[in-house]
Parts: C-alpha cells; sequence; structure tokens
C-alpha cells in the first residue's frame, strides 16, 4: 500500500491532540444522538398508536356508526339482508393493575375475517372467551408484563367501578392485541353496562354492499372509511411530534458548531505545517480533500456513537413522548421501542451532512491559505475580523427572510421553523461581531472592576474570535433556545392559567371521571342534579353532557351545557356573530373552540354538520372561544337542543354556584354527602383542584421539552468545552510568558476563568433578545400553527427569572467548561512550553 | 565597576536531566558559577548544551533537581512554586530569542505587565513606561500589536519589558538569535545600556554571538553539563 504521506503529516499532528479529535466527534454524537432518539420515540408512540388502531380496525374497509352508537339489532337486520361480513363492536376504557387497557367487545364467530390476529375460531383461547362469564383474553406480552397467566382472575375498574374478569387465555406473542382486552361482546356489555348498544359495525363490503346497505340504514347512523378516519386521528399528534423533532434539529445545530469549530481549531493549529506542506508543492485541493476527508472520518466515528446513544436515549423518551399523547391527544398504549433501519440511516447521513457543512469552511481555509501567510497567526485573527461585517450581513438577511416568513399571513408550520432557523443562524452569524462590539463597550467597566486584568481578558476574547466565535455561536444559540422555551412555556402557564380562572367559574364541579365508553362521558344519576339544586346554599347549577359526535370530518368532541348565568363570562372568544347567544340557545349555532376552528379552518358564521338522532343538523358558528382543555378542540350547543335533536337528556357534569356569604366548606361536605348516597364514583372537585390538576397535566406535557432542552444546552457546554481547551493549547506560550512576567498560578487561573466568564456573559447577554425573539416566533408563530393556540406574550418584565437564569447559565456553563483547561493552564509547565520553540 | 564586586547570583552544583523515552539524559551535571550585582556575564554554549534550562532554573520556571542557587540571599531551590514566582515577579527579568510577546495586548501595556503585577500605580507606570519606549525607541508605537512591529522592535519591546521593573538580575536567552546585524545590535545596545543606571541589573545572556559575548564583562562556558566558574581568561573562554 502507498503511504500517503501528506495525509499523514496532517492526521499525526491531529493525533497528538487526540482529546481535541474525541470532543468534535462527542459532538457529532450528541447532535445524532439527540434527533435519532427523538426520531425512535416518535416513531415508536406513533406506530403503537397506529398498530392500535390498525389492530381494532382490522381489515374492514367500512364502519357503521350511530350518532348515540347503534341498537344491537341493526347488526341483525344487517345479516338477514345478506350483508354477512359484518363484525358488532362494543368498546370502552378500562384500568388493570393501573394501566389503561381498552376492552373490545366482539362476536368472536364473526371476527376470523376481521382482526387476524384474534385467535382461531378452533383454539382453546375463543371457547374460553364463549365459555366463561366475563371472560377476557389479553396479549401473552402484556400477560407476561404485569405477571397474568391464563385462567386467572383479574380486577378491572371500569367507570370507576371495581368488577372481575377471568383470564382465558392469551393471544400468543407478536401477534398483536397489546393494551387491549377482548371479550365476547355480551360480556363486553355487561361490563361497561351498555346493555344492547354497539359502538360501531366493522363491515367488509364490496361496491354493490355499499350501495344496499345505505338504505339499510336509520337517519343516525353512517357508513364511513375506518382508514380515513384513522390517519385523521393519528394526524392529531403530529404537530406535538414535529415540535420535537425541531428541538432535536436545534441539538444538531448546536452539534454542527462544535464540529465547525474543532475543524477551524485544528486548521488553525496546523497553519504552520499547511503553510509547510504548500510550499513542498501540496495544492489547494489536496489539501482540501485530505482536511475534508478527517472531518469524515471523525464525523463517522462520532454519527455511530450517536446512533448507540440515540437508541439508548430513545428509551427514556419513548415513556415521555408516549405521556405526553395520552395526555394531549388519546389513551395509546406506550408500545416498545422499535429501531428502522431506515430510521439509523436517516441518523447516520444526517451526522456526516452535517460534519461535511461544518469542515467545508475551514477546509477551504486550509486549502487557500498561501504559504508565505500561514505561519503569522495574526493573518487569520485579521482576516477573520475582516470577514466579521460580512458574515454579520449575511446574518441580517438571514434574519430579515426570517422575519419575512413570519409575517407571511396563513404560512404553515414549516415556514415558521424555517424562520426560526433562519432568526437563530442569522444571530450566529453576526455574534462575533456584537461580540466585538460587546467587548469594545465592556472594555472600561471592566478596566475599573479587574485592572489589567479585566482589560486583557476582554482582548483575549476579541482577539481569539476564530477560535472562540463559533463556540460563542453555539452557546448562544442554546442558551437563547432555552430562554425562547422558557417564555414560551411561561407565556403558555399563564394564557392557561387565566384561562382556568375564566373558564371556571363555578364554586364545586361534580362528574364521575371515569369512562366506560370512548363515545360518551358517563352520566351522573337521574335526580342528582336536582337534589344538589335544592341544596341551600346553592345559587344556580350549569349542566353539562359530553359526548362524541359524527361531523363530515369524523368524531368531535360535543360539550351539551345548560349554562348558569355566570357562564357565559367564562368564553373569551376571539371571534363572534351578533347575538350569539340567543342563537345558541335557538339550537341554530354552535360555539367551537380555537383548536377545533384551527383544525377544521372555521370561522364565526361558517356552517357545521353534526350528526344528531334524526339525521345531520346544521349549526352556524356563532364564535370561537379560546381554550386550552383540548388540543382536538370541542364544539358546545345549548343542552335543550341537544336533548330534543340527540333523544339524550343525561348529564354527566354540574357545574355548582354558591349563594354570596356561604360557608363553603360546610356546603361541599353537604354536597359530596348527597353525591355518596346516588353513587360513590362521583367526584366532587373544587375549582381550585382542577386547576391544581390541570396545570400539573400541563407541566408534565412540558417534560420532554425539558429534557430536550437540557440535552441542547449540554451540547453548548461540550462545544464551548472543547473551544477552550483548544484555546488553553493555543495560548500555552502567552501564559507561559504570563508566568515568567511573575504571574502565580492562581493569577493565571484567575484570569483564564475571566476570560471564560466573558465569553459566557458575552453568550448570555446575546442571548437575551436573540431568546426574545425566538420565544415570539414561537408563541405569534409555531404554536398558532401548530396547534392553534392564542397565547398571551408576556413582556421580559413579567419572566425575568427566565432571563436571569439563562444570562446565570450561560456564565456558569462557560465557567464549568473553563474549568479544567484553566487547572490545565495553570498546572502547565511554562519551561516546557517556552521550550517548544 | 569600583570596589569590591558583590555577588548577586551564586550556583554551586545545579543538575538536571530529561527524561527521552525510557532514557534520562542528563543536561546539566554540576553548574558552578556566580554573577556580581551590575555584572554582565555571557553564557555560552552549543546547541542543545542547557543554556536555556540553567536560564529556565535561575528563573524559577523550572527546577533543579540538585545544587543550590542563591540570590540576594535567598536560596531559589528551597522555595516552593508560588513563593519561586513571586520573587521573579520582583527580581527577574527574561529576554527571549523568540520575543514572546502577548499578542493580545499592545506595545504599551505589555511593557506595563510586570508593574501591574506589582500593583504599582498607574501614573507611576505611564511615566516608567514612556522612558523605556524613549529608550527603545518606540515613542510613537505604544498603542500598535506586536504583529504590526517588526522583529527588532519586537525585541526591543521585550527587553524595555524585562527591564521595566527594575529587576536584580536579567536573564536573556540568545536575544538576538532571530534578529539581523542591526537589529541585534540596537537590542543589545539596549539591554547592555540598563547597566548604565542606578542599581544596574546583573545581566546573564545566554548566546552564540561572539559579538554578544564580547560586549560581556565575562564569559562562562557550558560544556558536557558543567560551567566551571573560575572566573576565567575572556579571551580564552571567547576561544572556545
Amino acid at each position: 500500500m502507498v503511504k500517503d504521506r501528506l495525509a499523514l503529516a496532517l492526521a499525526r499532528r491531529l493525533a497528538r491532540h487526540r482529546w481535541q479529535a474525541a470532543l468534535s466527534a462527542l459532538g457529532v454524537a450528541l447532535g445524532v444522538g439527540v434527533v435519532v432518539a427523538v426520531d425512535l420515540a416518535n416513531h415508536s408512540a406513533r406506530q403503537s398508536f397506529e398498530v392500535s388502531l390498525r389492530q381494532i380496525a382490522g381489515n374492514a374497509t367500512h364502519r357503521v356508526i350511530g350518532a348515540r352508537g347503534l341498537d344491537e339489532r341493526l347488526y341483525a337486520q344487517l345479516q338477514r339482508n345478506g350483508i354477512r361480513r359484518a363484525a358488532p363492536v362494543v368498546e370502552g376504557g378500562v384500568r388493570l393493575r393501573g394501566e389503561f387497557f381498552q376492552l373490545l367487545g366482539i362476536e368472536p364467530l364473526a371476527e376470523s375475517a376481521f382482526r387476524g390476529w384474534a385467535p382461531p375460531l378452533n383454539s382453546s383461547a375463543i371457547v374460553g372467551l364463549l365459555g366463561g362469564e366475563d371472560a377476557v383474553l389479553m396479549s401473552a406480552r402484556d400477560a407476561q408484563r404485569l405477571g397474568i397467566s391464563a385462567g386467572e382472575d383479574a380486577r378491572i375498574k371500569v367507570a370507576g367501578a371495581e368488577k372481575i374478569v377471568r383470564i382465558a387465555g392469551v393471544i400468543k406473542s407478536g401477534a398483536g392485541g397489546d393494551g387491549l382486552l377482548l371479550a365476547d361482546i355480551a360480556a363486553a356489555q355487561r361490563l361497561l353496562n351498555r346493555f344492547g348498544e354497539l359502538d360501531r359495525i366493522d363491515l367488509i363490503l364490496n361496491a354493490s354492499e355499499v350501495a344496499r346497505i345505505k338504505e339499510l340504514l336509520p337517519a343516525d347512523a353512517r357508513l364511513v372509511v375506518p382508514q380515513a378516519r384513522n390517519r385523521a386521528r393519528a394526524a392529531l399528534g403530529k404537530p406535538f411530534q414535529t415540535n420535537l423533532a425541531a428541538m432535536s434539529l436545534l441539538a444538531l445545530l448546536v452539534g454542527g458548531f462544535i464540529i465547525h469549530n474543532a475543524a477551524r481549531f485544528s486548521v488553525l493549529q496546523r497553519r504552520e505545517l499547511l503553510g509547510c506542506l504548500r510550499m513542498l508543492g501540496a495544492t489547494h485541493a489536496q489539501l482540501f480533500a485530505r482536511v475534508m476527508f478527517e472531518a469524515l472520518a471523525l464525523g463517522l466515528v462520532g454519527a455511530l456513537a450517536g446512533l448507540l446513544a440515540g437508541a439508548w436515549l430513545a428509551r427514556m423518551l419513548l415513556h415521555l413522548v408516549a405521556r405526553t399523547i395520552r395526555d394531549l391527544y388519546f389513551a395509546a398504549p406506550a408500545g416498545e421501542l422499535q429501531l428502522p433501519p431506515e430510521l439509523l440511516a436517516k441518523g447516520l447521513a444526517l451526522g456526516l451532512a452535517l460534519t461535511l457543512l461544518a469542515a467545508l469552511l475551514p477546509a477551504l481555509e486550509a486549502a487557500r491559505a498561501p504559504p508565505q501567510a500561514v505561519a503569522r497567526r495574526s493573518l487569520p485573527e485579521l482576516r477573520a475580523r475582516r470577514e466579521l461585517p460580512k458574515w454579520a450581513l449575511a446574518g441580517g438577511v438571514a434574519m430579515l427572510a426570517a422575519a419575512a416568513l413570519a409575517a407571511v399571513p396563513g404560512g404553515g408550520v414549516l415556514s415558521g421553523y424555517i424562520a426560526l432557523f433562519f432568526l437563530l443562524v442569522g444571530f450566529c452569524l453576526a455574534a462575533p461581531l456584537l461580540a466585538l462590539l460587546l467587548a469594545r463597550v465592556c472594555a472600561p467597566l471592566f478596566g475599573a472592576l479587574f485592572g489589567f486584568r479585566g482589560r486583557f481578558a476582554l482582548r483575549g476574547v476579541g482577539a481569539g474570535l476564530s477560535r472562540t466565535g463559533p463556540a460563542l455561536a453555539a452557546l448562544t444559540l442554546a442558551v437563547a433556545a432555552t430562554i425562547g422555551i422558557g417564555v414560551m412555556v411561561e407565556s403558555f402557564r399563564a394564557s392557561v392559567s387565566g384561562w382556568l380562572t375564566q373558564a371556571l367559574p363555578g364554586d364545586l364541579y361534580i362528574s364521575i371521571p371515569a369512562n366506560s365508553s370512548r363515545r360518551a362521558a358517563t352520566a351522573l344519576p337521574p335526580g342528582f342534579a336536582g337534589d344538589v339544586r335544592a341544596l341551600p346554599g346553592v345559587a344556580a347549577i350549569s349542566s353539562g353532557r359530553s359526548v362524541e359526535v359524527e361531523t363530515a370530518a369524523g368524531p368531535a368532541a360535543l360539550h351539551a351545557i345548560s349554562f348558569a348565568p355566570k357562564s357565559y363570562a367564562s368564553f373569551h372568544f376571539t371571534e363572534k356573530l351578533p347575538d350569539l347567544w340567543r342563537g345558541v340557545e335557538r339550537g341554530e349555532m354552535t360555539i367551537i373552540s380555537e383548536p377545533y376552528a384551527f383544525h377544521r379552518g372555521l370561522r364565526a358564521g361558517d356552517e357545521v354538520s353534526l350528526l344528531a338522532a334524526g339525521g345531520a343538523r346544521a349549526f352556524t358558528v356563532g364564535g370561537i372561544f379560546r381554550d386550552y382543555g383540548s388540543e382536538r378542540g370541542a364544539l358546545i350547543v345549548a343542552r335543550d337542543p341537544y336533548a330534543r335533536w340527540w333523544g339524550d337528556d343525561a348529564v354527566s357534569t354540574l357545574g355548582v354556584y354558591f349563594s354570596d356569604g356561604n360557608d363553603a366548606e360546610n356546603l361541599t361536605a353537604q354536597i359530596k354527602s348527597v353525591a355518596a348516597a346516588y353513587d360513590a364514583r362521583i367526584r366532587v372537585t373544587s375549582n381550585r383542584e382542577i386547576r391544581g390538576y390541570t396545570l400539573r397535566v400541563f407541566e408534565r406535557t412540558f417534560a420532554i421539552t425539558r429534557v430536550l432542552r437540557w440535552l441542547v444546552v449540554a451540547a453548548a457546554v461540550l462545544g464551548i468545552f472543547s473551544a477552550l481547551l483548544a484555546l488553553q493549547f493555543e495560548r500555552a506560550r502567552e501564559n507561559a510568558v504570563l508566568r515568567a512576567c511573575g504571574c502565580t498560578r492562581g493569577e493565571v487561573f484567575a484570569l483564564g476563568a475571566l476570560q471564560t466568564g466573558v465569553v459566557g456573559l458575552f453568550a448570555g447577554l446575546l442571548a437575551l433578545p436573540l431568546g426574545w425573539l425566538c420565544a415570539q416566533l414561537l408563541i405569534r408563530v409555531i404554536n398558532p400553527r401548530s396547534f392553534g393556540w392564542t397565547l398571551a406574550s408576556l413582556p421580559p418584565v413579567s419572566t425575568p427569572s427566565v432571563y436571569l437564569e439563562a444570562l446565570a447559565l450561560a456564565l456558569f456553563a462557560a465557567l464549568l467548561a473553563g474549568l479544567y483547561p484553566g487547572w490545565r493552564t495553570a498546572r502547565a509547565s511554562p519551561a516546557a512550553a517556552l521550550r517548544e520553540e | 565597576m569600583s570596589g569590591t564586586p558583590k555577588i548577586l547570583l551564586q550556583a554551586r552544583g545545579v543538575a538536571r536531566a530529561f527524561g527521552e523515552g525510557a532514557r534520562r539524559r542528563a543536561v546539566l551535571e554540576q553548574a558552578d558559577f556566580h554573577i556580581c550585582r551590575g555584572e554582565h556575564v555571557a553564557l555560552l554554549g552549543r546547541s542543545g548544551s542547557g543554556k536555556s534550562t540553567l536560564l529556565n532554573i535561575i528563573a524559577g520556571i523550572d527546577r533543579a533537581e540538585s545544587g543550590v542557587i542563591t540570590m540576594n540571599d535567598t536560596d531559589l531551590a528551597r522555595l516552593r512554586e508560588p513563593a519561586r514566582t513571586l520573587f521573579r515577579r520582583e527580581h527577574i527579568g527574561f529576554v527571549y530569542q523568540f520575543f514572546n510577546l502577548l499578542p493580545t495586548l499592545s506595545v504599551f501595556d505589555n511593557i506595563a505587565l510586570p508593574l501591574q503585577l506589582l500593583r504599582m500605580p498607574e501614573k507611576e507606570i505611564a511615566r516608567r513606561v514612556a522612558e523605556l519606549l524613549n529608550a527603545a525607541g518606540l515613542d510613537a508605537r505604544g498603542g500598535d500589536y506586536p504583529d504590526q512591529l517588526s522583529g527588532g522592535e519586537q525585541q526591543r519591546v521585550a527587553i524595555a519589558r524585562a527591564l521595566a521593573h527594575r529587576p536584580a538580575l536579567v536573564l536573556a536567552d540568545e536575544p538576538t538569535g532571530n534578529l539581523d546585524a542591526a537589529a541585534g545590535r540596537r537590542a543589545l545596545k539596549l539591554l547592555v545600556g540598563a547597566r548604565d543606571t542606578k542599581d544596574a541589573p546583573g545581566l546573564l545572556t545566554a548566546t552564540h554571538s561572539r559579538e554578544v559575548a564580547r560586549a560581556a564583562d565575562r564569559v562562562i562556558v557550558l560544556d558536557g553539563g558543567r560551567i566551571s566558574d573560575g572566573g576565567g581568561d575572556k579571551q580564552e573562554q571567547l576561544a572556545w
């Protein structure tokens, strides 16, 4: 093999600084790791949800659904009319050993054509299912996880009530059925207290049957295509997952700065060597290719390590992602982590592409440097400083593009993220020039505070911008991201808290919390509302019924409310029609939540069609109100028209308003005793408790955001550590001179700490405006475009802690990163450093 | 010089070896010599003979493995590192072949640095730096940075920095080794000129240059790790 002496000459120098190579590989690993982890967790959660939808839908081509479920006699009627491939289903949520399961009631003899994973007809499991009372099947994986064996009895909770089921058998491993309890339809109806009711009838139909069946359906039933509905449901969680993916890309961006910094540094350190090679006749292309190859090799090592780290991190994130999806969107089993090769390949490709991109400029710099110039350290610095205005100008253009993208009315969420990317990158391009200006502005103050050491530290930052610039930009970016996200979360919290205060005007709320059906909340017992209203001290009650109704665009949450006088003021409308409430009371209008309007593209005055008992009924959108209760959104109609048109006068929620001057505690106790006399499952909750619970769920949904935020910061700390360590190497001679001039180790360390602190301080100061701008983009552009929520934008004076914490974080991160390099500097032998002439 | 010269620095049996892989190479084996107050001593020796190491040991930025170095009645070998640093800060100035100016400090600040380390008032610092800039012929260059100076100018700044705090001993390691003849002469003039002042410092110059050595009061030779301090004949030593 021919020895490539050119590559060897460059590589040996790099090998002497293994830590530097290791740190840049670690930068790639961290960036790739976070992206891959989020990708895998998102994918696994989505897969788990889609599998759960698919396994429930099975091979059905069509599905019959009703305005309030279906009468089970419809199934028999369809069969009598020659629709043979039909499978009735009743479903509801239950809890088994604290875990959520979907209880799926099926007709075992009709199942084989629909759900391939269901046990075959001649299996012992089916025999057990048909033979035993309240017998259920569960997946082998769930049974093993929960330590349940076939033949055992298990306690389940249905709408808060405890019931016993027998585990008749397990569905063999790998066949499906995770998160499900499968029961005979009669047993499921019994367990869910839904005698004679079906949720749907799954069908496999050909074209002629489709035409025929429509004639057979009653007015309150519809024939729908399940795949389209499933797609629409699965799409609901997408904005959340897109947000996570965008955050993970931020970590990758920070990783990119680390690589850029390391590549640039390694070129600067080897400038004499490069100059020498050019003198000996090495061409631009040869040097360029070798520097790029070197970066690629490091990128490959880092990206491979990142894949391993990502798979490890994804296991932890999956739990957080699945929980947030459950909190925000729908109940789905947590699922297992999957490692699809295409996602791993994508992570690897991203890491390599980023490495090459980040190394491009340093490689060009290495290749273009004139031989006589490479040996002078001042030249790269002077050139870097000369180029600062150009970079700043490019940054300014990028930020203007960000503003333009953000301002485009009706722009999508993707353009919002592109605007955020432009803003971050644009600001980072301008950051070194801004840091230089800051250094000039701060010079008198630093001189007054720290004497020559202060001036020395400031000049050091200015003089080393070609080395510290990218690390400073990376730290600025990470800290700005923490500010942006912090302010966004604070604004969100303030919006939700304000909304809760307004939206819960009642003193107490009463409901049965657990639902046995996905379609409708569990009804309160008849007569209970009247008894509560009759209690002395109760000024008024509002009552509500929460159900899932069919619309042309799929199922939607509908709340039918009988308003109390104070209820009207609890709505804050973003737009509304005149005479709104009269229209609502008459049953002509509905009011819809902001997310619902956003997802369906509705405005006040538009029309929505809801499937009622007598067929489709049109409502005018009378107003759009702010609501942070559900990301899917909801519609509200008046209860009387609802009861009339849906034939449902049940009440599932009561709001109780106390008369002024009442002993609230005493009255609450009375209401609780009335509730207990009716049904132990009734929950009486004060509005304060609901607020507390809602805010707890709110905090939980941001848990993963916080984790990602810290990962981004960790990447930035790594970047700044790498830069400072390299700088320490670079300044070994200067420090030795300082020591030779009489500076003690402590003084050299303190000087290094001061310099590091300046880098952190400047990154923190620059991150303040950038963080504020990021927050504005997140609050005013990305959130409304992702979720349809309007958030209150809090001014910095309302969230000083976010900004101060970020500033402290930047300082702390830089000082922490500078600790080891500073220690090494102070310990280094000046004689050795001076000998290296 | 008049009267009996007082000894400023006395070295006895100074030894130092460096590890080279598994082997150890003795650079200094038995260095015995002295420098009197205000005396200029030239230290001659081949490349790699240990001249820089000896200067580093005297400055306290390296340590002898054995031997005694006393200066102003202080045994430098017995001092712990922080004390050595503080001693150096006050009593020693160092001039290097490759100048070793701090690129992030202006010419003025480079010269002012040792004075600031000694916590001298700013006014006094300004006065003294102005004096030194004038002596170095660099009055107008105080605001410039080292990169903007020629090699000769950089070395004069380095010499000014070494003299700024009026040390008792100035160590110069090949001070003209990186300069052309004219620039070297100018730098040497500045360095040797310091001896014309009151409280003239002792000067130990490690050099290859006969011209530098000729400017010295006395010449000592480092050969095979040994210096024999016989106060020997300058011409004889120069012939070495």
